[in-house]
């Protein structure tokens, strides 16, 4: 997300996927929208949005969110510092240990007592249980959000590689029944070898087949045709001497098996 | 009084279980009247007279109580163990009826038989620790003070008259350290045990000491439903007892969805309850002080704003740091109808929660029945059903996993034990909060390096107070101002004695900027008090200049206990002449001896640094500094909008390699801004020396 947030800020990419969210389906971005939303402080999430929201805050909204964001960041700290482990030379661990303290063990008499002391947590709003903090809360909330869009994203693209894949294959399909007819019909007539000719008909018979649509299906038989028969395999490219010799150095049916 | 004596002696050593019940059925356990024959209960043993009216009136009450239809079997239980778990719901009558039960039954006499000795009953509030006593001095029809009294930090109202005190767990705790085995109580008694104090539950570890070598020490654990199996494994499976509350139906209340601002919605909620519920009286759970005025004026602001469709409202604030008269104000009755026939008046108290932090179920559980005390009520809970079953953990940590326990381990250290690792803790607290406690000991000089309190440790663990202060006022003696860093610490121990009305902030701030002193808040608390007693203490005053009379007479209170103790430790009372100009230097030199470890420099970035935890901080707004000193020491650290370091006052440098530097020891210091002007510092300190070696 970070990646496709830094190309978002500049140029074209910016409207591909601006444009791309407009394909997500309305009920995945409703729910944010509702909320009230400030401006973002989180660097890793949509910065344009956020830089347009920016332009229509006044100085004094501005001068508050960058508060809230030090705060924020002062905070971060503060809970850094007190989580700090105490060094093994720090002298109340020295005198904790002269008692009898065993690193890494609790105390008490059976040592049923707690490992770490009870955490702290950092309210700087009266918001009720149940409701964090609400600068906490708009960042959970983003989060949540751009994990959303990473997802749909992703799901988005899965699906035009899939899309593109399969127009692939069954292109492929096409060119390799072309190739495949065009050796049947050349090993059916040796004799009337017309390249011309058969590039008539062979025009023909594909403008043919194009209407008909080409399944894999139709590829299939006649592949199977071409071995059974002529023991011929399309994508080795050559004539086996016999069956044996064909099942023995070909490594299989399909293209992929080549 | 002799005769009187011998009678209670003869109560369980010599009479039999079954006539004691028949006695005490008999006498209808009218209080100790059962001390006398049937013909002579009118006479109230403790006084010699006749029983006012009141208390005949107050005993037919009492009989009424749940706990009294238990009596019986509470002697009982009481005469066949040392220990007990009482556990009794909210409104049972426990905490006033049950150490009456134990002073008629059990035979205080000393065993010397020239003095009796004190059944003691623990309470976590000061403001409890008053109240009920005084209730149940009422109830006995004696004089406050006298055979029941109460004993809170900084004031004892007790006398050798007396048998039955009220005490709280912290006030318990410092008598055990002059008196290890306690042996002027009889019976012990700690109520509200479910609050898991620090104190209490220190006292859990030392009484089960204490009991193993006093087997005529009796003690009862009392506690509301919560965690009574934890404390009877705890207490060697001692009997547990139940007793019903007398509990109405509480409907509770959930809120649809969860609160933006819980001060808006329980304010809103309030006036509401004001507007649409029957009469009856409101209890208001906030966070503290300035969250309790704020809502109190509010409340009453809406409620004026209602004008006459609404009764009157007497609206009660109560919170630890106000002073113990105006906490007597909760028990005010509500007000009455303005007109003949008008609408109730309702009384609302906002109290002050322990912990600023999301509540328990149990807790909530225990809050909402103090509702149904004295009829149905009604518990709104300021958040959502769905919030009570998914976002709350079942128990509030007990405080001894929360707090700074430097305090505690001084006083553990004086009560002699020795072994902190494996002391008896219900819940044993972390070891890095031991760490951390050991650690600040030993850089005051308290601990030595094995662990051992020193001569100084000993002398500061006398005086009720944080080590830091304690330390402070044991060395002022050295710098010449123990007079000074005395009214200091008691100023320091009293609620703030600034007062700021919302209609005259302005005059306020003129009058607290009279007091002023450029240098810092602890040397403006000092002019304050002198200014205080120039003026002959007097009230009037005080109010004129926005000082708080109570305050300072509580800090005038708490000076005098403080200079008792430095007397009996021969600290020497002295000044640096005023006109000195080493007067105010000495004074926050002495100070620095005792917070070296709060201190925070002034980074080029304009904010300020811890020193060694480097957390950010900021100076307090309520500071009365004309500039920004570049190191100060700070009183407290408080996390509210920011992070604010309050009462501060500006130190030099030079002192703090001066006065601590096995503190200021750059070898164990991180690298920070501070740490290369201290670099300086000590090189300058270097030079100097050697100059003054030369010159000589």
């Amino acid at each position: 997300m970070a990646e496709s947030a830094n190309q978002a800020t500049n140029g074209e990419e910016e409207d591909y996927m601006g444009d791309l969210s407009q394909f997500l389906p309305q009920d995945a971005t409703d729910p944010p929208i509702s909320l009230p939303k400030k401006a973002s402080n989180n660097k890793t999430v949509d910065i344009q949005p956020t830089k347009k929201k920016f332009k229509t805050l006044n100085w004094q909204e501005k001068r508050r969110l960058e508060r809230e964001r030090k705060q924020h960041e002062e905070d971060e700290q503060t809970l850094v510092n007190i989580e700090a482990p105490i060094p093994q030379s720090n002298i109340g661990f020295r005198l904790l240990k002269q008692m009898g303290y065993t690193p890494g063990a609790a105390l008490g008499k059976e040592g049923s007592g707690r490992a770490e002391p009870v955490g702290l947590e950092i309210r700087r709003s009266r918001a009720g249980i149940g409701r964090e903090d609400p600068v906490k809360e708009k960042r959970k909330r983003e989060e949540i959000m751009a994990d959303k869009m990473r997802r749909k994203e992703e799901s988005l693209m899965e699906e035009f590689g899939t899309r593109q894949k399969s127009q692939w294959r069954s292109r492929r399909v096409v060119v390799n029944f072309k190739k495949a007819k065009a050796a049947l019909d050349q090993l059916e007539n040796k004799e009337v070898v017309e390249p011309k000719k058969n590039e008539d008909e062979q025009e023909e018979g594909d403008q043919e087949e194009e209407e008909e649509e080409i399944t894999e299906e139709d590829l299939q038989d006649i592949l199977m045709t071409l071995r059974e028969e002529h023991r011929y395999c399309l994508f080795c490219g050559c004539q086996y001497e016999s069956m044996e010799a064909l099942l023995s150095n070909c490594p299989g049916t399909s293209e992929d098996d080549h | 009084m002799g005769t009187e004596r011998k009678r209670k002696l003869s109560l369980f050593d010599v009479v039999d279980e079954t006539s004691v019940s028949a006695k005490i059925a008999k006498s209808n356990g009218g209080g100790a009247a059962m001390n006398h024959n049937a013909g002579n209960n009118l006479i109230n043993s403790w006084t010699g007279r006749p029983y006012s009216q009141r208390y005949l009136e107050i005993l037919e009450k009492r009989k009424t109580l749940p706990v009294w239809h238990q009596k019986e079997e509470f002697l009982q239980v009481l005469k066949s163990n040392q220990t007990l778990i009482l556990v009794g719901e909210t409104g049972s009558g426990k905490t006033t009826q049950i150490p009456q039960f134990v002073l008629e039954a059990v035979d205080i006499e000393a065993p010397d038989k020239r003095r009796k000795m004190m059944i003691a009953c623990t309470q976590p509030r000061r403001v409890a620790a008053m109240s009920v006593s005084r209730r149940v001095a009422e109830e006995m029809d004696v004089n406050i003070g006298e055979e029941v009294g109460y004993s809170i930090r900084f004031e004892d109202c007790s006398s050798a008259k007396t048998v039955l005190k009220y005490l709280t767990d912290g006030m318990l705790l410092r008598e055990a350290m002059t008196d290890p085995l306690l042996e002027r109580y009889k019976v012990i008694i700690l109520d509200e045990a479910h609050e898991r104090t620090l104190a209490t539950d220190v006292l859990f570890g030392l009484l089960k000491e204490v009991l193993k070598n006093r087997p005529d020490l009796k003690l009862v654990v009392m506690s509301a439903t919560l965690e009574a199996e934890k404390f009877q494994g705890y207490f060697f499976g001692a009997p547990l007892m139940k007793v019903p509350g007398r509990l109405h139906p509480v409907e509770i209340f959930y809120t649809q969805d969860p609160e933006r601002d819980y001060l808006e919605a329980a304010i809103r909620t309030v006036v509401q309850i004001h507007m649409c519920e029957p009469p009856g009286d409101v209890l208001v759970f906030l966070t503290g002080e300035e969250e309790i005025e704020d809502a109190c004026r509010k409340i009453k602001k809406e409620v004026q704003n209602l004008g006459d469709q609404v009764g009157p409202v007497n609206v009660v604030p109560l919170y630890s740091t106000l002073p113990p008269a105006l906490q007597q104000k909760i028990f005010d009755p509500a007000p009455p109808p303005q007109q003949e026939g008008g609408r109730p008046g309702r009384k609302i108290v906002c109290v002050e929660s322990l912990l600023v932090s999301p509540i328990s179920k149990a807790s909530a559980h225990q809050r909402s029945g103090r509702a149904g005390r004295t009829q149905p009520g009604k518990c709104f809970r300021l958040y959502t059903e769905k919030s009570f079953n998914n976002d709350l953990q079942p128990q509030t940590y007990p405080e001894i996993l929360r707090s700074n326990l430097a305090n505690t381990v001084l006083t553990l250290k004086k009560l002699g034990i020795d072994d902190l690792v494996h002391f008896d803790f219900m819940d044993p607290p972390a070891p890095e909060t031991l760490m951390r406690a050991l650690e600040v000991l030993n850089y005051l000089g308290a601990l030595d390096d094995d662990g051992n309190l020193t001569k100084l440790g000993e002398i500061m663990s006398e005086f009720p107070l944080d080590p830091q202060m304690s330390k402070m006022l044991v060395v002022s003696p050295e710098f010449n101002c123990s007079n000074e860093i005395l009214s200091i610490s008691a100023m320091l121990s009293v609620p703030n004695c600034f007062v700021r009305p919302r209609e005259a902030q302005k005059a306020a701030d003129e009058a607290k900027a009279r007091f002023g002193h450029i240098d810092g808040d602890h040397l403006t608390l000092l002019n304050v008090y002198h200014a205080y007693k120039q003026n002959n203490e007097d009230a009037n005053w005080c109010y004129e200049n926005f000082v708080n009379f109570r305050a300072l007479k509580a800090a005038d209170n708490v000076r005098q206990q403080l200079v008792r103790i430095m007397a009996r430790f021969n600290l020497k009372l002295c000044s640096t002449d005023f006109n000195s100009r080493d007067y105010y230097i000495n004074i926050r030199k002495a100070m620095l001896a005792g917070y070296f470890m709060q201190v925070a420099h002034l980074e080029r970035t304009g904010h300020y640094l811890t020193v060694k935890d480097n957390q950010v901080v900021h100076l307090h707004p309520s500071n009365c500094l004309d500039h920004k000193p570049e190191w100060v020491i700070y009183n407290e650290y408080v996390l509210t909008s920011r992070n604010f370091i309050r009462t501060v006052t500006d130190i030099r440098g030079e002192w703090l390699v001066d006065i601590a530097p096995h503190y200021y020891d750059l070898e164990n210091f991180p690298q920070c801004e501070a740490k290369r002007v201290l670099e300086r510092l000590y090189k300058k300190r270097e030079k100097d020396r050697e100059e003054n070696k030369n010159r000589k």
